[in-house]
This record gives C-alpha cells, structure tokens and sequence, in this order.
C-alpha cells in the first residue's frame, strides 16, 4: 500500500512538472521611468579588492564601484558609442593644475563628493589609497614608476580637499595612471575599520564589500550566478547621470546560450560573442554588432634564448611565414586588423614603415631557416591556453602556415594555471600571448614586454639600445622626441622579431539594437551608468 | 533460425554496426581524399559531392574527421576495455583467491575509487596527467578498473570453493596456476559483458572530456572534440558540424550496448 | 603513560571497553552497525588522502594564477607563501587535515572565501537538481521498466530495451545542447537556459535551499512556478540518460521476481494481476533497485558537471570546473570529499536498510 502512495505521489509531481511549466512565466518587473540593463557575461566576477589582480569581469564591477581623481574625456563616435579620449575631466578633483617643470600635481577636490555611507570623499582618502598602492598589497607599485614615483610621501594632503603628488622627474603618463580605475578612492575609515593586525589593509573586508566612491554599488552578490548593481544615491554626478535603474550581471559560461539570449531578448548585452557568430548575429534586425578597434595585441612569442629562436633569421622565417591574412578573416571573422610593429595600431607613434614579413614570401622565409642552419626545418610546440578557442584556432592556422617552409608545429593546448606557470618560468619556447596597455602608450607597452629585466618579458628579449629608448621616452612631455625614439625602437624591434604580430581583435559587444550609452574607456571596462534603452 | 536470430537480434545487429566502424577505422582513412587536420580556405561549406559531411571552421572535411576519429576513438574505447579488463580481472581473482588481509586493503582502495563518478575520476587524472592520447586511455582505464575487480573477485570467492579448485590444488598445481589456468576463465563471463558496456562508456567519456576541453583537444579529429567546435554554430545553421560526428558517436556506443546486452541475453544472465 | 598515580579508574577502561564490545557482539545488528561505520570512516580517510596528493600534483602553480598578468618572482613567491604553497607537502596536508577537523575545508583562492561557505551555497541547486532528474528518471524508467518485464518477449519489450540501450548511448553534453536549441530557441517552450530563477524573481526565503520547496513553504505560487520552470528542461535531459540503465535494472529485478513461487502462487489463487504487479512485485523488485542507487547517483553527479555548465545553472559542478582550470586545489579538494562523503553516507544507509530487509545479507 505504502509504495503505491509514493508511486502516485511521484506521478502528481510530474503531472505538474509538466502541467506547471508550459505556462510560461513572466517576470513581475518594476517598471520605473528608466530600464534595467541586463548583461550577460561570460566569466564570473572573483572579488573586487580593487588593488589586486582579478578576473576580467571583476574590472568591470570595480570600475563602477570607485572614483578616480580625474577621468577620460569621452567623445560620440558616429555610432553613438561613447569613445574615451587621450584627454581628461576632472572626476571627484574638480580641477588640477601642473607645475611648470611637470613634476608638482595639485589636485582641488570636490567639496561636495560623498562615499556611498555619506561620508565626504577627501584628500585623505586619495592619500589612504595611493599608501596602500604603493606600500600596501596588490600589484599597483608596479605602476607608479609610470609618474616617476618610488614613495609614498611623494603624495602630501595639503588640506582635506587638496592633494599634491611630486614626482621625481617630469613623466608622460602621470595623468593617465592617476586616472586609472585602480586608483579609485578607497575609504580610509572604512578600510581601518575592518582591518585587523593580520589583515592591516583590510584586504578581507575588501574582497567582498566596498563602500563606492563610483556611480554604483553592489545590492545583490551571488556569485556564480548574478549580481545588481544599483545607482550609487551619493555619487557626484548625481542621479540624472544614470541612463538605467539598475545593470544587472548575470554570469553565462556557455556562449552559445548567450547569443540565444541575446537573440530572444532575454538579456540586453552579451560579452565573449564568438568571433565565428557574428555575422549570423548581425542579420538580426534587433541586434547591434558593435566591433570596437583596441590596442589589445595578439602575438606569437619566440624565446630568444632557446634554440632554435635564438637566431633571428629563423624568428624573421616564421614572422614570413604565419599565414596573417587567413587568420584575421577566420578566426576574427574579420573583426580586426594586423599590427606590424611592436606598438599596437591606433597607439601614438605607430608605423608599419619596418615591416617586410609580407604574407605569402615563403621562399625568402625558407633561405632565411637555410642560412640559420634549420634547412630541414624542426619540430617545435606551440603553447596555447585552451580556454582561449581564439588562440587555440589562431594556432592551427600558424601550423598550417609553417608547414609550408619545413616546421612542424605541434599544438599544445593547457589550462590556464598551467600556461601561467609556463610562461612565468620565462622558458617556454614558442607560445602565442596577448597584452593590452591600460596605459594606452606606446612606452608603457614597450616597458612591460621589451625591457631586459621586465617580467612580462616572456620572451627574454634583451637589447640595450632600445632600453634606453624606451626609458628616454617614458620621461619626455616632449611629443616631437618621443616620436622620433618610438620610431627608431619600432625600427629595431621589428627587425629583431622577437614576436611575430598577429592581430588586435576588436573589442565585440553585441547589443539588442535599443540600447545606448556604450563607453569606451581606456581599461575597456563597461561604465553602467551610460547604458540605457530606447523604445 | 529465424527465431533464433530474432532472439540474438540485439547481438548480432551490435555486432553489424561494430563490423561498419572497424571497417571505416582500417581501411577509411586511405580512402580520403583530404587530410584530416590540413586547413583551407573552404570553409563552412555545406554537404555537396565534394564535401560529403560538409566542412568546418578550418575548412577541413567532416568525413574525412570523422572517418580518422573513427580509428581514434575505437582504438581509444577497445585499449581502454581491455586493459581494464585485464588488469582488473588479475586484480580481481588475486585477492578473490587469497582474501584475508590483502583482500580487505585493496578493497578499501577499490572503495576509495568508487566512492567517484567514474568520470569525474577520469576527469582530475587528466587534469594531473595532461591532455594526450595516452593519458585520455590511461585516466579513463583507470576509472573502470574497480569494475572489474569488484566483478571478478565476487566471482572468484564463489568458484574457489568448488570441487575442480580443490582438484587443481591438490594435484599440485603452483598456486598462480590454479589462478590463472583454472579458476579466471570460470569467472570472466560477466567480465566480458562488463568489457563490452566499459568500451561504450569509454567512447561517450573521451568526448566528454574533450568537450570539456580536457584530454584529446583540437585540432586532433574525434568526435568529442568535433561536436564541440560544432556546438558553437548550433544557432547559426551549420548542423552539419555537429550532427554527424554526434550520429557517429552515439551509433558507436550504441553498438557497444547492443552487444552487451545481446551477450548477456545469449549467457543467459538475467 | 601518565605520570600521575594509577587510580582504579584507569585500570577499569580496558575491561569496560572489552564489555563494551562484548554488548555489541551479542547484538549481530549493532556489530555489522559499527563495522560499517567503521569502514566508511576509513574509506573517507583514504579519500582524504587521495584527494589531497592527486589534486597537488595537478600541473600549474597557483599563486602565479592570483599574481595575474603584472606578475614578478618576488610577488609570486609572497602569494606562494600567503597560500602556504612555500611548506613541504606532507606540512601542507597535516595543516589540511587538521582545519579539517574543525571543519574548514580552506581558502578558495579565487574568491578568498571559506570553501564550505560556497559549497553550501552552491549544493541545493545541484541537489535540487540531482533530485528533480531523479525523480523524473523513476517516473520515466518504473513504468518502462514494468511494461518490459510484463510484455517479456513481445515487441513492447523489445522496443523499450532498445530505447533504453539507445539512451545509455547517447553523450549528455550533445542531448543539451540539442534541448536547449529546440525548446528554447526554436519553439520557445523552454525558458531561458539561466540558472533557476527569471531575472527579477526575488529567491524565496532559505529554508532547504530548494527554490521549488522554499517557494512553496513561503505561499508564493509564482515563484514556484519559475522555479519549476527552469528545473524541468535540464533536470529531463539528465532524467533521460539517467533513465536508460534504471529501466534495464528494473525491468531485470521485475523478471527475475514475477519468476517467483510466490507471485505464481498469488496468481494461481486469483490476486487480480494489477495488484500483483503493483504491490507484491513492485515491492520486491525495489531492492535490487535500491542497491544500485550508487551508481544511479554517480551517473546523476558527473551528468550534473555537464548539465551545469550548459544550462549555466550555478551549483558545483560548474564550481569544480571553474576551480580546476585555474588550479583553485582547495575547491576541488572540498568537491571531491563532499561527493564522497554523500556517496558513502548513501551506500551506509542503503546497506542497512538492505539488512533490515533481508538479515542474510548481514552474515556475509
């Protein structure tokens, strides 16, 4: 008797899982006088300390979440998308003035600036945040050299509303960095509040929990799942800034589900769109591709002190050899363009004036493997991330391409710790990579990956000349002769062939055609408050 | 006749479709007039005499993928089955046949490997191994072994009291003979079922795990790794990438059942 | 051992646990209770092990995962420190397995939180799951499973053993994606694959964590029905490949039971046939179905990895997998015990109840 009552209760359960659900369910929204933004993602955010490496996601909640003291111009393109300039506004600093030498910045905050807690946003608080970047946890000290800063006194409070930073000589970017997201204020009384003799800069605390000094804050936090930003109600600009009531961001790992969301109309944004759908998304009326150019630059790494690229006429065979073309119509789908010089295209100072690895010259290439002594050709790896499918395509065209000229390629695609930790030992041989420069400058690029004793340097690449080149450019305000020492270290770089430069991808993000306010700032994280729909 | 090839029709219709495969796996490969990684410009072309199965992202042809997957995968599958088949048979009628002590340890160990999802085991040894061929087998045999170790030793400690194993014993036989020689072959029979069920699970494991990215991984032709690069334009109409090289998988392992069910009809092990 | 004089006390405890024993001995069930328990805990040690020494040999070093792309040696060797990565391994697993027995099952090095604490959060939705495939596998798989073994030899048989042959055969990533393409993009019957809940839908207060229940127990009928909506599409496509080897076991354990003297004889006295089937051989053809509920769960958990991730339905199998492409060991480590644990627990329970059924089994 007892197992028939389970029986039919197992039949009732499925008569209403069945019953039930075919009637669909609508969601009870508020309709306030402005929409929610809905934006699907294709990676989760892992936390929001702002001072430490995070996932991609996670820039662009921290990005929302604290203020710099200055911030990118942005201009409407002829698309409506909000394009940041290599100009800047003052943000929570009203207004600056620079000394005549260039090393004294003094910033005049706004009076009138809160924290998400009502507190004032004061010059304190900028000095708590520089403190902690520079002495504190996190990777940021890596940056000040940028404004030729080395210590943290060199950031005074004159009074609550005044900071001044001395820098050590007059250096380019000075504004830039100060204008990056990273240097957003961070609330001196709430970090010390919630630190703890262990934990004195209350990284902790942090991981989870903010107290905004940017346009939003978190009001829902599932990770995995979703998170509700909603408009900061003490953010400076007030709430007439916001085009949208709430951005909403929800985590879909599959991209398939997000282009058929975005399709249905399910979300408003969808990131992480496969290059390979594009086309086929873009025949949809409701839908608005938009493909961004950026300076994020794709390469094939050679290792200059492993054979057999430790000769650079076999690194310049295999620059002649990548088949370029193939590889930006179909892995990109177009979407993108081919660099031909170590600085990115669309940064100061690009020429492609050296470049003369033209596709397609493959006996050049193989009398260059002959001279090097490699005229049978070699087995080589080729070390790719496999979550990255980009890379993973890029890679079999490479393959294809360098078996033309004798090179047999073997794909090795790893997880990411794994290709992390192989590329940090600095001996992986042959490996494709990316880099983008939040800096936005053709130096700062040149510093990280060509200097002999920088770390992301992977390739070991080691030229004296052109240290000092990029040094003298990094600490000139002159543009004239930064022009000409980015042209001559171009020149060598691209002679020497320690990358093969294989494409920039635009940045996609695909839109249902209604909505606006797509910004474009120089870390390509998304600023909510910009978005918004039209009827 | 006619009853009796009904009766065996699951056997023999496995058996068939099994025969198809290992045909296409020895003597496809030569037949292609492509070249199962070699990109060209061709690419996502529908079927069409020259495409049979149509063409991928890279411009490579699916049947000829799929054709040289075949020979991957099989081979994949049969190792996988019969190492663990052999290596847990041994296993299996060693601490069947002696109990006691070492009985009880490996069981614990046995244990231990159950107490996974058996792709989930092969999932982290990949993950520890690396993605190769090789590892994919050693990973996924090793997840199948308890299988067979757990099915042999029961069997084992039921035949060892029989009267033939006293027999062999006092005779004078060397105990690994009496093993080996005497008692195994009176064990294998669900064995051998078990082996047929492991290559199917063996096949739907290594696309699992390469479409998880893990094991086998582009630009290698199998089917896992195919049906993933196809499950990227399932919005986008090109059904032809992922239909065919999932038909071939899900026919192959359909096989694989077939048979076992079919030999566990003709034991008569209900 | 202790310096301090030797009282009575001392010298009784052997022979108390000796009476101890004796007291379990004397009642077969206690004793095969305590072996069993036994048993399992020495199983969940082994796992321990297992789980510790396979996830640290995994490649790739994950403090260089969290230094991130602006990485140098010195701040490598910090993170590697701050994570305890520096210390010999074997130090390494005597600090894992004694926050263990405080019930700390470490940092997970991604988001800095408590495993336990995102295990817990991310378990009832993978339960929920687990539970609605499972339910639906025996609603697709009883009635099945007993047409067969009734109709043995006809064509209904022969057809419901190849449908259940052709769903072991079937790869569950390749079904989903099928799913979702048909009920959801092409004939919108099928909500968006997002997690369980419409964007919008506040969660229904905690009680069990199953939104389907929570919803219910809070009186919000909507709720329950968005719940209920995003639950059935994955949890039948789990359902169906789960199904094919429970109507095989099924249908055989019904086989083997309507062979029985005593089902002939209820027939022979003229039990109506439907009863026969319904009470007397359902009821006896359930406990070999329950025997091999272990390896049903095991099929349920790894289909779950993969329906996870498709669905982008937020439990841990789409946690483990994450973890395990950025080497986040503790996560994974915390995953593997927690399947562990609940597998061995379910084999303990299904064991007991088994020798409560039948007290032969308990001799062996």
């Amino acid at each position: 008797m007892k197992k028939r009552s389970v029986f039919s209760c197992v039949l009732l359960f499925v008569v209403l899982l069945f019953g039930i659900s075919s009637q669909l369910a609508v969601p009870a929204q508020a309709q306030n006088e402005k929409p929610p933004i809905i934006i699907a993602y294709d990676g989760d955010i892992d936390h929001i300390e702002p001072m430490q490496f995070r996932s991609v996601a996670a820039y662009d909640a921290t990005a929302n979440l604290y203020e710099p003291l200055i911030t990118q111009v942005v201009v409407p393109n002829e698309n409506g998308e909000l394009v940041g300039q290599a100009e800047f506004e003052g943000a929570i600093a009203e207004s600056w003035d620079v000394s005549e030498d260039g090393t004294t910045f003094t910033f005049h905050l706004r009076p009138d600036a809160k924290f998400a807690d009502g507190t004032p946003i004061t010059a304190n608080d900028y000095k708590y945040t520089f403190d902690r970047a520079i002495t504190g946890p996190g990777y940021l000290a890596l940056l000040t050299p940028f404004m030729a800063i080395d210590s943290a006194d060199q950031v005074q409070v004159v009074d609550d509303y005044t900071l001044q930073i001395t820098t050590n000589r007059p250096a380019a970017l000075t504004e830039t960095i100060v204008g990056f997201q990273v240097f957003g204020a961070i609330s001196q009384a709430t970090a010390e509040a919630n630190a703890t003799a262990d934990d004195p800069w209350a990284e902790q605390y942090f991981h989870q929990n903010s107290n905004s000094s940017g346009p939003y804050v978190i009001t829902e936090w599932n990770q995995g799942v979703e998170y509700v930003f909603e408009p900061n109600p003490n953010y400076w600009r007030g709430l007439d800034f916001f085009q949208n009531s709430a951005t909403i961001f929800r985590v879909v790992p599959e991209a398939s589900t997000r282009e058929q969301l975005l399709r249905t109309g399910d979300v408003d944004v969808a990131l992480g769109i496969p290059f390979s759908s594009l086309d086929a998304l873009a025949q949809d009326s409701n839908i608005t591709i938009h493909a961004i150019p950026t300076t994020r630059i794709y390469h094939l790494g050679m290792n200059n002190t492993i054979a057999p690229f430790d000769d650079a006429r076999v690194r310049q065979a295999v620059s002649m050899a990548v088949p370029y073309d193939a590889i930006i119509e179909n892995v990109l789908a177009g979407y993108g363009q081919q660099p031909k010089s170590p600085v990115s295209v669309g940064m100061e100072g690009y020429t492609d004036e050296y470049w003369n690895y033209g596709d397609g010259d493959l006996d050049a290439a193989r009398a260059l493997l002959d001279e090097a002594g490699y005229g049978d050709g070699f087995e080589i790896d080729l070390t790719v991330p496999q979550e990255d499918q980009g890379r993973v395509d890029a890679a079999t065209w490479i393959q294809a391409g360098l078996a033309e000229i004798g090179i047999t390629v073997n794909i090795n695609a790893v997880p990411t710790a794994q290709f992390s930790e192989l590329l940090y030992s600095h001996e992986l041989p042959f490996f494709i990579e990316q880099w983008y420069s939040w800096g936005n400058d053709p130096f700062y690029q040149l510093t990280f990956n060509f200097k002999c004793d920088s770390f992301p340097n992977y390739v070991n690449y080691c030229n004296p000349e052109v240290d000092a080149l990029i040094d003298a450019g990094t600490f000139s305000r002159d543009p004239q002769e930064r022009a000409d020492l980015i042209r001559r270290a171009q020149q060598i770089i691209v002679e020497d062939a320690p990358w093969a430069f294989l494409y920039q991808p635009d940045l996609v993000i695909a839109t249902r055609s209604n909505v606006t306010g797509l910004a474009l700032f120089n870390d390509l994280t998304l600023r909510y408050a910009y978005l918004g729909k039209t009827e | 006749m006619l009853r009796m090839l009904l009766r065996h029709f699951t056997l023999l219709l496995g058996s068939a479709i099994l025969m198809g495969f290992i045909a296409v796996a020895w003597v496809g490969p030569d037949q292609m007039k492509y070249e199962p990684e070699k990109v060209s410009r061709n690419t996502y072309e529908k079927p069409s005499p020259e495409y049979r199965f149509g063409t991928d992202k890279f411009g490579r042809d699916i049947l000829t993928r799929v054709v040289y997957a075949t020979r991957l995968d099989l081979r994949i599958a049969m190792t996988v089955a019969v190492v663990s088949f052999v290596v847990g048979s041994v296993i299996g009628a060693i601490v069947g046949y002696y109990g006691g002590r070492l009985d009880s340890i490996l069981m614990r160990g046995v244990d231990i490997l159950f107490a996974f999802p058996a792709f989930l085991l092969a999932m982290v040894i990949t993950g520890v191994l690396g993605d190769s061929e090789k590892n994919v087998i050693t990973a996924v045999t090793i997840a199948y072994i308890p299988y067979f170790v757990r099915l042999t030793r029961g069997q084992m400690l039921t035949v060892r009291t029989l009267q033939y194993a006293d027999a062999a014993i006092s005779i004078g036989n060397p105990s690994w003979r009496v093993i080996l020689i005497h008692l195994l072959p009176n064990t294998l029979t669900p064995s051998l079922i078990q082996m047929s069920m492991v290559a199917g699970w063996a096949i739907l494991d290594t696309a699992g795990l390469a479409f998880l990215g893990l094991g086998i991984t582009s630009p290698t032709a199998e089917w896992g790794v195919m049906i993933s690069d196809g499950a990227q334009r399932i919005t986008t109409g090109e059904w032809w990438m992922w239909l065919y090289p999932g038909a071939a998988l899900v026919l192959a392992a359909f096989a694989f059942n077939l048979i076992g069910d079919g030999l566990r009809n003709l034991l008569r092990l209900q | 051992m202790t310096t301090t004089p030797d009282t009575g006390a001392m010298d009784n405890s052997p022979s108390l646990w000796l009476t101890f024993w004796e007291i379990i001995r004397s009642y077969p069930l206690l004793h095969y209770l305590f072996r069993r328990l036994g048993l399992a805990l020495l199983t969940l040690v082994g796992i321990v092990v297992v789980a510790f020494f396979l996830t640290s040999v995994l490649p790739g070093n994950p403090a260089v995962v969290r230094a991130g792309p602006l990485a140098n040696e010195e701040r490598i060797q910090k993170y590697e420190k701050e994570m305890g990565l520096d210390r010999p391994l074997a130090v390494q697993f005597g600090d894992y397995v004694i926050h263990l027995g405080q019930g700390n099952l470490g940092e997970s090095w991604t988001s800095r939180r408590p495993v336990q604490d995102e295990l817990k959060e991310r378990l009832p939705a993978t339960a929920e799951l687990g539970i609605a495939a499972f339910v639906a596998t025996l609603a697709i798989s009883l009635p099945l499973g007993i047409l067969a073994a009734v109709y043995s030899g006809t064509a209904i048989d022969w057809a419901i053993r190849l449908f259940a042959t052709f769903g072991a055969s079937v790869a569950l990533f390749w079904l989903a994606l099928i799913c979702i393409h048909l009920f959801y993009y092409k004939w919108h019957i099928a909500p968006p694959p997002l997690d369980r809940l419409t964007i919008g839908i506040d969660e229904p207060p905690n009680v069990t964590g199953f939104f389907t229940i929570d919803s219910l127990l809070a009186g919000d009928i909507d709720t329950f029905r968005d719940a209920l909506n995003h639950l059935w599409l994955p949890a039948l496509t789990l359902a169906f490949v789960v199904s094919a080897p429970m109507t095989k076991m099924i249908r055989a354990a019904m086989l083997d039971v309507l062979d029985k003297d005593f089902i002939r004889t209820a027939r022979a006295v003229g039990v109506p046939f439907r009863q026969i089937i319904l009470v007397d051989a359902l009821r006896n053809a359930f406990i070999p179905v329950l025997t091999t509920s272990g390896i049903v769960f095991g099929y349920l958990v790894a289909g779950n990895v993969i329906v996870e991730r498709v669905f982008s339905w937020a439990g841990i199998g789409q946690y483990v997998w994450q973890a395990l492409d950025v080497n986040n060991l503790n996560a994974v480590r915390g995953f593997i015990l927690l399947i562990a644990t609940v597998y061995i627990l379910l084999n303990l329970v299904i064991d007991l109840l088994y020798s409560l059924i039948d007290p032969r089994i308990r001799l062996n």
